[in-house]
């Protein structure tokens, strides 16, 4: 067990390495740099700024330098772009705020995703089932940058029972939570549903009830555990996309946190911050793979037995 | 006194190609402490009609239709959820085919022996662990207790079906339903848990009801014998009645089919030509028409009744019990 758990983080780390090295040299490769801008600076000028980033070095060098502070100092380098500001600095001041967005968002997901998936299950083909199986396809194929401004036009502007936008009272965490949930909702749904179906079928369940075991008995001790396996396969990637922020929501709720960062760097040509979101949600990715592989050997005990 | 009696049951399947009658109107009953026979070929209904009565059938698609079904005086078919539950596990047990995957491999094999205890008694959880202990001697694994903790993926196909049968017996049911219960094993392993089986039906007087489509085994085990074709009861008798006068022709095709060591000359196996019926679309008359060798006319046209054709035995086939033509 202990073996397995740390193979498999080493495997981990084996994998972050790649995923760095690969990002550091294609983030090289592209055209342009952070300091390319319209009008050409002088050549001085350039050549001063390149020497006081290492930009100057041979490409391994600056490689060798990034990975070294990285591992040695957990620094993942200046902002190009932001003179007086460090990736660290932004991962530190977007991260508290991303992490309880995608909290929220998860909470959001799971309480009525699992609600959903379980009872369309058991009340397979009826009413029930099709009310919940179309929400949950609405809920899969309306982006959010549609239902985001739906839910501020109605809660916020028509009924005003919560800010349109803004991070800064406790109500005003309510619509982004649910624009960025929904669609994590109706996917576990849909999962939840297909996993409780597939065991409704097994002759386990069958066993289960010509026992003569009640019926919460069967659902909450013979279904959930074999039915939700599937949701918690897609927690692993869903829970990291979460927590590393919606660049969309952030931006349609005007909220300051980490999202923003993806996108705005690559623009920007800003090699460490981008490198830096890069090594972050990969991090956060394999952790959360890791979980899931780790929660499946308490549950399943058949994988248990295979890593023994 | 009969300890449980069947009327008349049907249970069909509606589907999109039409409705499937898994079983039509079998009407049959079983003494306390007898062992009954049920035999056919896969898809004859046998399964079907033992878990119709006790609704053991996921309804819709599902449609239970006919009765009453009697056990104890009490209509199984009408009891509701809750009283049907206490009978269930408790007074009628069930052993399904196929061991690897009747038990849940997420729950470990006391917590699966224990929780029909917690169902059917008020026995605390020492207790039922005790119980459950024992029984699992009794069906003879020795190390019970330390077998209480494995997952089923843990045993062997032979040792999870003594778990199984472990489980059905932990309340001393009345009637055990045993539905193919070795089908799934080694032949070695077959012949020990049908002598365990017989053995503990006679030491807990229980009643049970034998699924299998192996004559062998029903010929070794069963006092009585039904023959279910395409749903129906085509013939019925004591087992030893059943194997020296067969009356129906399809209960002779499956004695004809059974292979036999000392018979040298038949170096092709026997077997009924032709598939069994399509539930859904069923031949007119007589089910067995179509594959039989003996057909006239009336055969094709209407479906023969199960009448006597000797004491404690009958049959459904206008032929073979030499029923007038009318007219």
């Amino acid at each position: 067990m202990l073996r397995y758990v740390v193979q498999r983080l080493g495997g981990s780390l084996l994998v972050l390495w790649v995923i760095v090295t690969l990002a550091f040299f294609l983030m090289r490769l592209a055209p342009g740099g952070p300091f390319d801008l319209e009008r050409t600076l002088p050549l001085d000028v350039q050549k001063n700024i390149a020497h006081k980033y290492h930009l100057d070095e041979p490409l391994l060098t600056q490689y060798l330098r990034y990975i070294s502070d990285i591992a040695m100092h957990g620094d993942l380098g200046p902002s190009y772009k932001y003179a007086d500001r460090s990736v660290n600095d932004f991962i530190a001041d977007g991260l508290p705020i991303t992490l309880q967005l995608g909290t929220l968002a998860l909470t959001f997901a799971l309480v009525f995703g699992l609600t959903f998936g379980i009872v369309a299950a058991l009340r397979h083909n009826t009413a029930w089932d099709y009310v919940a199986m179309g929400l949950a396809i609405a809920g899969v194929s309306i982006p959010n940058f549609v239902v985001g401004p739906l839910l501020q036009y109605l809660f916020g502007l028509k009924l005003g029972w919560v800010p349109i936008a803004g991070w800064d009272t406790p109500s005003a965490v309510l619509l982004p939570s649910l624009t960025l949930g929904v669609v994590y909702a109706a996917s576990i749904a849909r999962l939840a549903r297909g996993g409780m179906l597939e065991v409704l079928g097994q002759d386990y369940i069958r066993t289960a009830r010509a026992k003569g075991l009640r019926e919460r008995v069967i659902i909450v001790r013979h279904m959930l555990r074999g039915g939700l396996l599937p949701v918690i396969s897609y927690l692993g990637p869903a829970v990291a996309f979460l927590l590393s922020g919606s660049l969309v929501v952030e931006k349609i709720f005007n909220i300051p946190g980490l999202g923003r960062h993806f996108v705005q760097s690559a623009l920007n040509r800003d090699y460490t911050v981008t490198l830096g979101m890069v090594i972050f949600f990969s991090g956060l990715i394999l952790a959360c793979n890791l979980c899931v592989d780790l929660l499946y050997l308490l549950i399943d005990p058949r994988v248990r037995e295979a890593t023994r | 006194m009969s300890l449980l009696t069947v009327h008349n049951l049907s249970t069909h399947f509606d589907q999109r190609d039409g409705r499937v009658h898994a079983v039509d109107g079998v009407s049959f009953a079983i003494d306390p402490g007898e062992t009954l026979g049920l035999v056919g070929e896969s898809g004859s209904g046998k399964s079907v009609l033992n878990l119709s009565y006790l609704r053991l059938i996921p309804e819709p698609p599902g449609v239970i239709s006919g009765g009453p079904v009697l056990f104890h005086g009490r209509d199984l078919l009408h009891l509701s959820e809750e009283a049907l539950r206490e009978i269930r596990g408790k007074a009628i047990a069930m052993i399904f085919q196929d061991p690897m995957t009747s038990l849940n491999p997420f729950l470990t094999v006391g917590r699966q022996l224990t929780e029909v205890l917690e169902a059917h008694t008020t026995l605390s959880r020492r207790r039922a662990l005790c119980e459950a202990i024992d029984m699992l001697d009794r069906v003879g694994i020795a190390d019970g207790a330390r077998r209480m903790d494995d997952y089923p993926h843990q045993l062997s196909g032979g040792m999870r079906q003594r778990v199984v049968i472990a489980m059905a017996l932990l309340c001393r049911p009345q009637l055990l339903i045993a539905d193919e219960p070795t089908t799934a094993l080694d032949v070695t392993i077959q012949a020990q848990i049908l002598e365990l089986l017989t053995s503990l039906q006679q030491e807990f007087r229980m009643a049970m009801i034998l699924i299998s489509h192996n004559l062998g085994i029903i010929a070794g085990v069963c006092d009585r014998t039904l023959v279910m074709y395409a749903g129906r009861i085509v013939e019925s008798a004591s087992t030893a009645q059943l194997f020296a006068q067969p009356t129906h022709p399809y209960t002779r095709a499956l004695l004809a089919a059974v292979p036999r060591i000392d018979d040298a000359r038949q170096a092709r196996l026997a077997s009924i030509r032709d598939q069994p019926p399509d539930l859904a679309r069923l031949p007119s008359g007589c089910r067995f028409h179509p594959r039989c060798d003996l057909i006239e006319d009336r055969c094709r046209e209407s479906e023969p009744p199960l009448i006597d054709v000797a004491p404690r035995q009958c049959a459904a086939c206008w032929i073979t019990t030499q029923q007038p033509t009318e007219g």
